[in-house]
């Protein structure tokens, strides 16, 4: 298991909250495959509340990825919508998780002084 | 190839010959298509050996056709004694139903054959004319015909199947076939969009033998879809033609993106644009408010779930973003193209707030103002954040993507669209004037957001003062005072594209003008170099780039249209809307109600007809959402807190319009105008629209008073 991986779902638990998902119910399953081992995890998102859990809950969709693929979406490395198209990532059931998922994986821009993110003028004084 | 019959059902599409073959080659869109790749490039029927001649083509539904047809081709007429006939239902793949009927008194065997065949196309190569990097292959598995394609890990399978006992090879499928005299022989043909989009697979077509019923992407049927949607009664008959074309085509239109989970929004057009467009979505949803809400709310979910968070220069996203275009083929897959999604355009983003607030207006639905609050406010911050590229206050746009980005991301988005009076193209960046229009309609439906929904009085006082800034230094720096009217944009250097086009019609609808410079906006709009008498032109006649049949510089829009008889409604130019409205709809009877994407800007006068710009996409959603619009301002519909102030102002030539069940937040309201018709000229030929009777010669540029 990638450290990066264990970081993403740890920041999320941690953060208990993520702006922009208030319309957004439901658990999505993770599977991260490595070699011959799956790792479960649990997300479940509730009027913008998020929780993280390794134990089973029943789940409204499911995610399936290799721990090489999936460690690099949540760097920002790799478009999850463009894996999903190529089939290296699969989804089942509420494909609109995995959707809202994209607002949290790496290179997302929180509060910071975007302008300078952007390599932009900023608004005229 | 002979005519080509077009069935869809969101954005799965067939399109054949009118014998109902399909024989695609590389560039041409025919074929069946779901989620933007080919999944049939070959179907063609034969009998003993021959290809079939169409005697006629019914049109049923839009997800479903009817073929006649008869054994032998060309011009030969042949003494016919079978005919034959497909039926075929478009979704989840195609249903056809094939029957041979014998007329003869002796009994017939026959050899019948599809042969079938797939490229497994992206729309995109089909457009581009590009070759194919992956493996296809072939195979016969439990009496189905499989055709796949295959590169890395991307696959898709289409599955051909017949309840009738079939010989089956790898090219197609064989019935030998008895028919007793005077008799039939019939079987379902099935052809199934196995793998398409992950996550949404298919079994089977939507479709079985002898549906009858339409089943759009949405949660109700189109008998209760039109039935739910105000009822219209008019004197003048070819606008209820026209305005049942519009509910069944935006019916037809609608597609259930994946993520919406079932609900449905406008996809932009056939055949090339049958996706989620942010522009095209919104611009529809906003034409559609008086008669469906629905689709402006599943537009708002399913772009906020898109919003851009991050700055990505490839797909040209920022946070905050309104999606441009989304895509599901190969090509998006492998990140050859960047619509996964993409965000390249600069107008959407202020749209989602407008459109967000236009719909609370409506539906009084404050709820969902309030679950997208956070979205709306990062949408607000884009504007000054991420889009004032020139960090002089305005929004402008440069593609960060130079390889397979758009150059002109504002609706005008073809190369030659922006210009100079005298025809010379600007560089990047460019500030086009109705994106400033737009941003300054944001801030103020934001603030109104602000104040009475998220409650926050702070927020809405700053946006209050900048829309009023915005609106200030506008009026100066747009304003071209030898033409009295606005650019066309500001180049990189601040300067004025000084172009005269329709642009000027969506700043009256934002309400950025000032009002002392309205009426001179209105005149421009309504002069002969504009005006063709059909309906205000994209580019100005006398301009250097102007074209009658030029895409963006010259052709005629029905959706720039309608918004621009918006526009001219609320700064009170009530009869130059009107006639707006005439020029359109009178337009629309020439296309059996259902407008094109553009028409010739030729002057009406010169061709009497409209003349159809070659490759227009048709049905399109924002045209069909036009005449929805141009009710909206004849009727002169405007929600007022908790009421609908209804304002006719008709054209001659309509005597009375009854829009009844209106709905929105005051339950269902009913609607009437009263209007003046030439009478003692009955008889003399087609009743048209936008035309003056004699002795009142169209004063072109005459603007009526103002209404308020």
């Amino acid at each position: 298991m990638a450290e990066s991986i264990r970081e993403f779902f740890e920041r999320l638990a941690a953060a208990g909250r993520v702006p922009g998902l208030e319309g957004v119910s439901g658990t999505l399953l993770i599977e991260i495959l490595e070699g011959e081992q799956t790792e479960r995890w649990y997300l479940t998102f509730k009027k913008g509340a998020a929780a993280v859990s390794r134990q089973g809950a029943a789940a409204d969709g499911r995610l399936t990825a290799d721990a090489a693929t999936f460690a690099a979406i949540v760097a920002g490395r790799t478009n999850a919508m463009a894996a999903l198209l190529r089939g290296v990532i699969k989804v089942d059931g509420k494909v609109a998780l995995l959707a809202s998922l994209q607002r949290l994986f790496g290179g997302a821009a929180d509060s910071g002084d975007k302008r300078e993110i952007a390599g932009h003028a900023g608004r005229r004084p | 190839m002979s005519a080509e019959v077009k069935i869809l059902d969101g954005n799965t599409f067939v399109v054949s010959d009118s014998s109902g073959d399909i024989e695609a080659s590389m560039t041409d869109p025919t074929g069946l298509f779901s989620y933007d790749t080919r999944f049939l490039s070959k179907w063609v029927l034969t009998v003993d050996g021959q290809r079939l001649n169409p005697l006629s083509v019914d049109d049923l539904q839009y997800f479903e056709t009817r073929f006649f047809l008869v054994p032998g081709t060309g011009t030969v007429y042949v003494d016919a004694k079978l005919s034959i006939i497909r039926e075929r239902a478009v979704g989840g793949g195609f249903h056809e139903e094939l029957t041979i009927l014998n007329h003869d008194d002796k009994a017939v065997a026959l050899d019948v054959r599809i042969e079938v065949g797939c490229d497994f196309a992206d729309l995109f190569e089909v457009k581009d004319a590009l070759k194919k990097k992956g493996e296809y292959f072939r195979r016969i598995d439990d009496g189905r015909l499989i055709l796949g394609y295959r590169r890395q890990t991307f696959e898709r399978e289409t599955w051909i199947s017949a309840s009738a006992p079939a010989t089956i090879d790898e090219q197609g499928l064989s019935f030998a076939v008895a028919i007793e005299p005077h008799g039939r022989w019939t079987t379902d043909l099935e052809v199934v969009t196995a793998s398409g989009m992950p996550g949404t697979s298919v079994r089977r077509p939507k479709y079985g033998r002898g549906a009858k019923t339409a089943k759009p992407a949405m949660e109700r049927s189109l008998e209760k879809w039109l039935d739910e949607a105000p009822h219209l009664e008019c004197d003048w008959h070819p606008l209820k033609t026209t305005y049942h074309r519009s509910l069944v085509d935006l019916a037809a239109l609608r597609f259930s993106p994946p993520v919406l989970e079932g609900h449905s929004l406008p996809a932009a057009g056939l055949p090339w644009f049958m996706t989620m467009f942010g522009r095209d979505s919104i611009f529809t949803s906003l034409q559609a408010l008086p008669f469906s809400s629905e689709m402006a709310a599943n537009t708002l979910k399913a772009l906020s779930v898109w919003q851009g968070s991050r700055v990505d220069d490839f797909r040209d996203e920022d946070p905050g973003r309104i999606l441009h275009e989304m895509r599901y083929g190969e090509m998006t897959a492998f990140e050859e193209r960047p619509h996964s999604p993409y965000y390249g355009c600069a107008d959407a983003t202020p749209l989602f707030v407008v459109l967000l607030d236009e719909y609370e207006r409506w539906t009084g639905d404050a709820r969902l103002v309030r679950a997208l609050e956070y979205q709306a406010r990062l949408a607000l911050a884009w504007i000054d954040d991420y889009a004032d590229l020139q960090g002089n206050g305005y929004i402008s746009y440069k593609r960060r993507n130079e390889k397979t980005g758009l150059e002109n991301q504002c609706w005008k988005d073809s190369w030659d669209s922006i210009s100079y009076r005298d025809g010379r193209i600007p560089g990047f960046p460019r500030a086009t004037c109705e994106l400033q229009g737009y941003a300054y309609d944001a801030k103020v439906r934001g603030a109104r957001l602000a104040r009475e929904v998220w409650k926050d009085p702070e927020l809405a006082a700053r946006l209050d003062k900048e829309a009023a800034d915005l609106k200030r230094r506008f009026n100066r720096d747009f304003w071209v005072s030898d033409g009295e009217y606005f650019a066309l944009a500001l180049d990189a250097d601040g300067a004025q594209v000084d172009a005269l086009a329709s642009n000027n019609g969506h700043l009256l609808w934002s309400g950025i003008v000032d009002k002392n410079k309205a009426r001179a906006v209105a005149r421009r709009l309504m002069s002969p170099q504009l005006y063709s008498g059909w309906g205000v032109r994209t580019l100005a006649e006398g301009q250097g780039r102007y074209n009658p049949i030029g895409y963006h510089v010259g052709t005629i829009w029905p959706f720039d249209n309608s918004f621009i008889a918006w526009g001219l409604r609320r700064y009170g130019f009530k009869e130059e809307a009107a006639r707006i409205a005439a020029g359109i709809l009178d337009a629309a009877q020439f296309f059996e109600g259902r407008l094109p994407e553009a028409f010739g800007g030729y002057p009406r006068e010169l061709t009497k007809y409209p003349v159809q710009y070659p490759t227009a996409c048709s049905p399109q959603a924002w045209s069909t959402g036009a005449p929805l619009l141009l009710l909206r301002t004849m009727l002169g519909l405007e929600p007022l807190g908790d009421h609908l102030v209804v304002d006719p102002a008709l054209p001659r030539g309509i005597g009375h319009l009854e829009l009844l069940d209106i709905p929105g937040r005051w339950g269902r309201i009913d609607a009437f105008g009263r209007g003046t018709v030439d009478v003692g000229k009955a008889g003399r030929g087609r009743k048209q629209l936008g035309v003056l009777p004699a002795g009142q010669a169209e004063a072109g540029g005459k603007v009526g008073k103002r209404g308020r």
